[in-house]
């Protein structure tokens, strides 16, 4: 707690700060006893209004608060490093370069009493605490045996627990969200219903399978759409029109079903960068990369790509593009990938999301779990193969081409994906953070789920209030 | 019919899709280094100057020569990527 700086003010009257500093301390001190949390030594820490308050000072304070005539000085001492057994018996010590004070705990009511007054040259007086290590006594070797033994007592609980209650199996029943009428669940679980930010004034890029661009819930929404396979934009396969969906799609759908979008006042960017092949498209890297070129020459903030490779190795195909990118202020947000069969298999992050710069996303059930085929942090491919972040990403509900019924439910990190970066477009839109601020964001405001972090990076992306 | 002998067979020559990566100080003249990439016997297809790529077609034997032209970082096999949908019962 700073100690504040002298203020022009009337010496009457105290600031909200203080007064609710104040408040705190009228509450009794943990005392130390076993079985509690936090430890007190017993002395307390006296802080002055003054950070200049020196030895002389603090004794003529203490003096007349509390009798404490012998008060032994930081600077007596050298290298100012004061052993602990000359603060007992009743004396203090003040420590000159931080400005606070040390006194025994017979004083402290009496030292409490005087800080209550206005003009008392006392900020506040708190317990001293005992801090304990972070980490354990025995070094890094230990660290990592305990380590490796909770992974496998992990993956012989998950195994032998199955599918019903391991990971989060504290996550009670009321954690378990369902489509209303009004939204997906999954704009319910991050928020996205709730926020009053729509995206509006930022460009989203979703490089993908096209679009339907003559959707019904697109009529007269502007889209920008360009090729780069050789197939026209037109979504024919429909893994594109529901990314799109779920990224930026309207707030009141005029095909009268819920709500499925989340950045509805975004600006549209769909990159066709699939070719039309059958059974299922391909997007060769050029056309990819060619894609995201296009999103920077359109001062795109954010690339939605649901799309990889199911190779564990790094590329320099996607890590160098993908960090030229971001560094010219393009977030590239890519599905973690589906390459998973758990609990057996934990699949690994593909390219383009393992690359050092491109953010890669999990995806989570309704009941908040790690979906089944959601690949897990790699082991090989270092910091790029790490799940940063979770959405979204089973039974979801978004649009698909009229020729496919035009809404529907899918699964995949391609469904997680969309979730992030129309959550990533919220964010833009509320806070003007572009490029690594707006990653750094993205992880900041993500809500901890009780999945480990190797499945779910920084956990559930959360959009701004 | 007898079998040829190994020898004698020509090889096939092995057309690869491949993606190179530039190095940032020869971005400012990409279109040079595609050139020279062209002269060693490379397809080029695509150009792309802000990310620093070109991609294109290139017999197999002839990539390890590519890595040794000034500017270039990296040669690889071109990747085909996929949608990732998961299939619908998890």
């Amino acid at each position: 707690m700073a100690a504040k700086r002298k203020s022009a003010k009337s010496p009457r009257r105290r600031s909200a700060r203080t007064e609710s500093m104040r408040s705190e301390l009228m509450t009794a001190p943990p005392q130390a006893t076993t079985g509690d949390v936090a430890h007190t030594t017993g002395r307390y820490i006296v802080i002055y209004k003054d950070p200049q308050t020196d030895v002389s000072a603090a004794r003529a304070t203490l003096e007349s608060a509390a009798g404490i005539r012998r008060i032994a000085s930081s600077g007596d001492y050298a290298d100012g490093a004061i052993a602990s057994e000359d603060l007992a018996g009743g004396e203090a010590v003040h420590f000159d370069k931080l400005g606070i004070s040390v006194i025994s705990g017979e004083a402290a009511s009496q030292v409490e009493a005087a800080a209550a007054d206005v003009d008392s040259s006392i900020l506040a007086i708190e317990p001293e605490y005992i801090a304990y290590p972070s980490a354990p006594p025995y070094g890094n070797p230990a660290l990592e045996y305990v380590r490796g033994y909770r992974d496998a007592v992990n993956q012989l609980y998950e195994q032998l627990a199955g599918r019903g209650d391991a990971l989060g199996a504290d996550a009670d029943v009321s954690a378990t969200l369902e489509d209303t009428p009004e939204f997906t669940w999954g704009l319910q679980a991050t928020g996205a219903r709730t926020s009053r930010f729509s995206g509006q004034g930022i460009r989203v890029a979703v490089l993908d399978t096209g679009m339907d661009l003559d959707h019904p819930d697109f009529r007269g929404r502007p889209i920008v759409s360009q090729f780069f396979a050789g197939a026209p934009v037109q979504d024919v396969y429909g893994h594109g029109t529901h990314c799109i969906g779920t990224a930026c799609g309207p707030q009141r759908p005029s095909s009268g079903v819920r709500r499925y979008g989340v950045a509805y006042g975004a600006q549209i960017y769909a990159g066709k960068v699939f070719n039309n092949n059958t059974p299922r498209p391909g997007a060769p890297t050029g056309s990819v990369v060619a894609g995201i070129e296009w999103a920077l020459t359109n001062g795109c903030a954010i690339a939605s790509l649901s799309l990889g490779a199911p190779i564990n190795q790094k590329v320099q195909q996607y890590e160098v593009p993908i960090q030229r990118a971001l560094n010219a202020g393009l977030l590239v947000i890519c599905a973690a990938g589906n390459n998973a069969s758990r609990p057996a298999n934990p699949g690994f992050v593909e390219p383009p999301a393992n690359a050092d710069a491109a953010m890669a996303v999990a995806a989570i059930d309704n009941r908040l779990q790690i979906a089944l085929f959601s690949a897990r942090s790699s082991t090989v491919t270092g910091v790029g193969g790490i799940v940063n972040i979770a959405a979204p990403g089973v039974g979801v509900f978004s649009s698909v081409p009229v020729a496919r019924g035009s809404h529907g439910f899918m699964n995949g990190t391609s469904m997680a994906t969309p979730h992030v970066s129309g959550i990533a477009a919220l964010i833009a839109q509320a806070t003007g953070l572009r490029g690594n601020a707006l990653w750094s964001r993205l992880l900041q405001t993500a809500k901890p789920l009780t999945a480990q972090s190797a499945d779910v990076g920084a956990g559930l992306a959360f959009a701004p209030q | 019919m007898p079998r040829e002998s190994k020898s004698h067979r020509p090889r096939p020559k092995a057309a690869r899709a491949i993606a190179v990566m530039v190095a940032d100080d020869r971005l400012k003249d990409i279109h040079k280094l595609a050139e020279d990439l062209s002269a060693k016997g490379m397809m080029v297809e695509r150009v792309l100057p802000m990310t620093g790529m070109i991609t294109g077609i290139v017999n197999a034997e002839t990539m390890p020569q590519l890595r040794n032209v000034k500017g270039v970082l990296s040669v690889e096999e071109e990747l085909t990527a996929r949608p990732s949908d998961a299939p619908p019962n998890e």
